[in-house]
């Protein structure tokens, strides 16, 4: 089985070669995802003053707390907001107390998934100058931010908070099926934002000198994103291989169906190392950060990618047909990557959510990897979990080989 | 050598080989001949490890396929009915796939690699991805996956489905030079032309029961030196049964209301004083064909019905 995998892991890598556009938008949204961070968080100058931000929250929504969050956070030096409600903001901004006042206004939350206009009000200090314009600025490219993830995942999001709406204690196979749908359709339209060469044109003049510390805090995540992608993307080829019949050919090889599927795994620990190494470097220039961990974050990742894709080769082994796994695969990544710190790191996430983070296996190697990054551990103290992880992949190994031979690589 | 036992194979309650037993030998081409559906790949599965069968018993050279799996696949090549490619990698990338998969390495690999490109006539195109393949050229690659390996007994499920003229003579000459090198073929087919001009032995399957067995001489001689009449009209059985009954040497192989068959000598000088016999009970004649003896008359003979439904 040994010799099987290492040719069927080669005989991977050299198609998975032929294929470079899956490579590309594997790394390209996490990328895009990045920069417009990058840009939110941009630079901001050495020692800024600080402006006084109150922020009057009548909306109240999942998403007006999630933008109150990002103002809030410290990280965000520029900025020192405070939450108030909306008459003592007023007052407090006529007896020049702060430079301006935020006004989420009641439907901000529903106006932004759905897409219509909802204005933000900012009303700022005429007595100051330039810290009010700091705060628009930044509010500006927040609030960007939060338009570009909504018109890229928005229409899902709605989706899926219809849905919930509706959701009684346990929702139904075919509440189920429907949120999948709508969370699939997140990576069609993600595509089609990263076609247009606008939006890098944008970023590019802007995105020369990022700051330091909070876009550190959002790389694991992105780095996370594209190993979720790609494990679910490749876990796609399970579904190619036993169409094309290769399966079942492989069964009556002595090698076995187990040497092509572990060879799977080692092309994808290969490609998923390429993919952290890649975003990595990236990463490490931009916001300078020390070079010598990069080689065992690399690692660190490309274990991680190796048992994403088989938790979720699995996942398309359990499922009956090549799209009932396309969905399912994307229905849990789609959440994985929610509350697994890859769109917003768990220091701005609500608490209960971050909590929830670090027990999805993504939020859990996001915890390491930033404890990696920002030294809060030394390489060696990663061995023992990178050990756990490796364990973990081996069990999960050894059920998914078995739903393989036993029955999925067996049917026509 | 392959030797199959009493193979049953059960889907639930539906049974889908029933009672199978069969022997092909070392250089020879051993066919499995019967409709769709009737249970030759299933049995090909059984043989090839892919399906466990229900009962009875699979070996090949002599290595049981249940208890020696491995054993038992090294010594096997299957050319599956479906194709079973790389449809990304090229025939070159393939053939080394899947002969690593069955263990050459090296020099022997390149050699064996080169061989197959050269027997299946694609060693121009050998660069090209196989999705660019036309459906006989894929054929063709298909069946030299299996072969890398020079195994000793080939199984072969319905190779020439959809295939050009021209890969299907290419196809032929493969098995052939095959069975000349002393390789035990299993070769099925719906195609009872095939079936007569390349086997030496054959099975008829029919909704998963083996219905004959034997060389083409034997099976043939299950037939008779007689032709098959097949009419479509009007019949009414107990009539047709008594006229003909004065009649010498015809068998009634089957009469339906709509539809008779019958079984005879020399056929077509005896038509008009058939066609006289039948008239006079009261029978309506609209349509008659003729055929002569063949693996296609037996199959009827024994099912009453035709091969290709
Ligand atoms: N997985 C399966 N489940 C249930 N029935 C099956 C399955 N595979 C094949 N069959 C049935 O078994 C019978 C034999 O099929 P098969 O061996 O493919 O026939 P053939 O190859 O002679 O055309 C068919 O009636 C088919 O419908
Ligand atoms: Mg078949």
């Amino acid at each position: 089985m040994s010799r099987m995998a290492l040719h069927a892991a080669a005989k991977d890598l050299s198609r998975q070669a032929k294929d470079p556009m899956a490579l590309a938008l594997w790394l390209g949204i996490p990328i895009l995802i990045g920069a417009l961070i990058t840009l939110a968080f941009g630079d901001v100058g050495e020692a800024p003053p600080r402006a006084k931000l109150l922020v009057a929250d009548e909306d109240g929504s999942f998403l007006s707390e999630l933008f109150v969050g990002l103002l809030a956070r410290e990280e965000l030096r520029v900025l020192d907001s405070e939450r108030v409600p909306l008459d003592e903001g007023r007052k407090r901004l006529d007896e020049g107390e702060a430079s301006a006042l935020l006004l989420i206004p009641e439907g901000f939350g529903q106006a932004v998934l759905e897409d219509t206009p909802s204005e933000l009000e900012l009303v700022t200090n005429p007595a100051q100058s330039i810290l009010p314009q700091i705060a628009e600025e930044t509010l500006r490219v927040l609030v960007d931010v939060v338009f570009y993830m909504q018109r890229i995942v928005g229409d899902d999001i709605r989706g899926i908070v219809d849905e919930m709406g509706g959701l009684e204690a346990t929702p139904s196979d075919e509440e189920v099926t429907r949120i999948s749908v709508a969370v699939n359709g997140v990576f069609r339209r993600v595509e089609r934002y990263l076609l247009p060469p606008v939006l890098e044109a944008d970023t590019a003049t802007d995105a020369q000198a990022p700051s330091v510390d909070v876009s550190v805090l959002f790389l694991p995540g992105i780095v996370l994103m594209a190993l979720l992608f790609f494990a679910t993307g490749l876990s796609e080829d399970m579904w190619r291989e036993r169409s094309m019949g290769t399966l079942r050919r492989a069964v009556s090889a002595p090698g076995g169906v187990g040497g092509l599927f572990a060879g799977k795994l080692m092309a994808g620990v290969v490609i998923a190392g390429v993919l952290a190494l890649v975003l990595m470097a990236i990463g490490t220039f931009y916001l300078d950060l020390p070079w010598r961990v990069l080689p065992v974050a690399v690692v660190w990742c490309a274990v991680t990618g190796g048992v994403l894709l088989v938790l979720m080769c699995w996942i398309q082994m359990a499922t009956r047909t090549p799209r009932a796994g396309q969905i399912l695969t994307n229905a849990i990544a789609f959440p994985l990557l929610m509350v697994g710190g890859s769109f917003f790191p768990a220091e701005m996430m609500p608490k209960g959510l971050a909590a929830v983070g670090r027990f999805t296996p993504n939020g859990w190697s996001v915890a390491q990897l930033k404890d990696l990054l920002l030294e809060r551990t030394a390489p060696t103290e990663l061995l023992v979990p990178l050990l756990g992880m490796l364990a973990v992949g081996l069990l999960l190994f050894a059920l998914a080989s078995r739903t393989l031979s036993k029955r999925f690589a067996r049917a026509s | 050598m392959i030797d199959v036992e009493r193979l049953e194979k059960h889907y639930g309650s539906f049974v889908a080989v029933d009672d199978v037993s069969f022997t092909a030998a070392p250089g020879e081409i051993f066919g499995l001949l019967g409709p769709n559906g009737a249970g030759k790949s299933t049995t090909i599965g059984c043989i090839s490890g892919l399906l466990e069968p229900t009962a009875g018993r699979v070996r090949v050279l002599g290595k049981d396929v249940v208890v020696e799996r491995r054993a038992a696949r090294e010594q096997l090549g299957v050319v599956p009915q479906e194709m079973a490619l790389y449809e990304d990698l090229s025939a070159t990338e393939n053939l080394r796939f899947w002969g690593a998969a069955y263990g050459l390495r090296g020099s022997t690999l390149t050699t064996r690699v080169r061989d197959v490109l050269a027997t299946t006539g694609l060693a121009d195109r050998a660069k090209e991805p196989v999705s660019q393949y036309s459906g006989g050229m894929k054929r063709r690659i298909n069946f030299g996956c299996a072969i890398v390996h020079r195994p000793k007994v080939v199984l072969l499920d319905e190779p020439t489905v959809g295939v050009d003229p021209q890969s299907r003579v290419r196809l032929f000459e493969m098995v052939k030079t095959l069975v000349a090198d002393g390789t035990t073929v299993l070769y099925t087919t719906h195609y009872m032309e095939e079936a007569e001009q390349l086997c030496d032995r054959l099975a008829i399957i029919d909704r998963g029961k083996l219905i004959a067995n034997g060389t083409l001489e034997e099976l043939r001689g299950q037939v008779g030196e007689r032709d098959l009449l097949q009419l479509t009209g009007h019949f009414d059985a107990a009539a047709v049964e008594q006229a003909l009954g004065a009649v010498d040497d015809v068998e009634v192989v089957q009469v339906e209301p709509d539809a008779l068959r019958l079984a005879l000598r020399d056929a077509s000088s005896r038509l008009p004083a058939l066609f006289d016999a039948l008239t006079t009970a009261g029978s309506e004649i609209r349509q008659t064909t003729l055929t002569e003896p063949s693996l296609e008359t037996l199959f009827i003979k024994l099912t009453g019905k035709e091969l290709r439904e």
